[in-house]
């Protein structure tokens, strides 16, 4: 199946790009998806974008994610379906 | 927010043509108006995005503004802080923002402290607050004010830039997430100094001066449990929904805030 990945804030500038797209099997958890999606960058961004959303092993409990524009309750990974829009944001304050 | 049960001042001549382009506004009216003037908004920091909020709000007529901000101007603060003039390069931001905003609308009232909010203080500026607007650059203090807006179950407008992106919600306690739901700790990658240009941090603080305007007189519908963020680069916009986390410590259920 195919997924879509926005990522957005600093994660946007790490990544070198908005939006990614993600080939994974059917039933591929939030996590695993993340990870695919690392895998695909250069090892320079992957390395930048790992440092952002890692806390750790696990992921920041200050990001913000979303699954078709709802957000997903910190601390769980759910499975993605066919065609899921992914948004991941890192807390900003800029003033 | 509850102003209901608040006896609104009435509008001189001069308001009532002052206001005249805003008041056939539907659901707003004169009514809607004097809410505004009987309305108290506390601004944490007016720099690149509180300025621009503190100017649309002392444009449209809100009665008292509590302005908190630190330090003097510096020329690095010309790109994006509208309210700084270069003849005030040196002199407490703070100052040329009161008089700025007073030759704008001279009916204000104003409470102005030349500080950045703080344990010290945040008690009692938000305690003389109807309503808050979070423009403040660093999460101590954003966190701060946040758990002090929940204790005092006051709304905040939140309201936040990055380069040519931005977000904005607003929280009300007890029937939206808060800050802390969010970022429940201070993110170890946020940096003081971000890139940003003016016309970024003044597109969202215009957005946050009109949340903070339907949430005082009622009209519209505010970003409750919603998170509006954008990219001016390619102008995408996308709101999502967001929820209250219940183990958040400053308002979920184990917080002991309900
Ligand atoms: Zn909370």
């Amino acid at each position: 199946m195919k997924l879509k990945l926005e990522w957005m804030s600093q994660l946007r500038v790490a990544a070198g790009q908005a939006r990614q797209s993600v080939e994974c099997e059917e039933g591929t958890r939030l996590e695993q998806a993340l990870r695919l999606a690392l895998e695909q960058l250069p090892p320079d961004r992957a390395s930048a974008l790992s440092a952002l959303l890692l806390d750790g092993e696990a992921l920041s409990p200050s990001l913000l994610i979303a699954v078709d524009e709802i957000q997903v309750p910190i601390g769980t990974d759910p499975s993605l379906s066919d065609g899921a829009t992914l948004v991941l944001m890192a807390p900003i304050a800029g003033g | 927010m509850n102003l209901e049960d608040r006896n609104f001042p009435p509008l001189s001549s001069k308001e009532l043509d002052v206001y005249s382009w805003q008041l056939p506004v539907p659901g707003h009216g004169e009514e809607g108006q004097r809410k505004l003037k009987g309305a108290s908004v506390l601004i944490s920091r007016v720099g690149g995005l509180g300025s621009v909020v503190a100017l649309e709000l002392a444009a449209a007529g809100v009665g008292r503004l509590i302005l908190a901000h630190g330090g003097d101007v510096k020329p690095s603060d010309l790109n994006r802080q509208l309210l700084m003039t270069d003849a005030s390069l040196g002199k407490p931001r703070i100052e040329t923002v009161e008089q700025r905003l007073r030759d704008l609308n001279p009916r204000l009232e104003f409470h102005c402290v030349g500080e950045n909010i703080n344990q010290g203080n945040v008690e009692e500026l938000v305690g003389e607050a109807d309503i808050v607007v979070d423009c403040a650059p660093l999460f101590e203090e954003r966190l701060l004010l946040n758990q002090e807006t929940q204790r005092k179950k006051k709304p905040m407008v939140e309201a936040a830039m990055y380069e040519l992106q931005a977000q904005l919600t607003t929280f009300i306690p007890g029937q939206t997430p808060c800050l802390a739901c969010l970022t429940p700790i201070k993110p170890p990658a946020w940096k003081r100094r971000f890139p940003v240009f003016g016309a970024v941090s003044g597109s969202v603080g215009c957005m946050a001066a009109m949340e903070a305007i339907k949430v005082i007189t009622g009209m519209g519908e505010p970003l409750l449990g919603r998170f509006l963020t954008y990219d001016l680069r390619d102008m995408s916009f996308t709101t999502l929904k967001i929820q209250q986390n219940p183990d958040c410590s400053v308002c979920g259920v184990s917080s002991g805030s309900e």
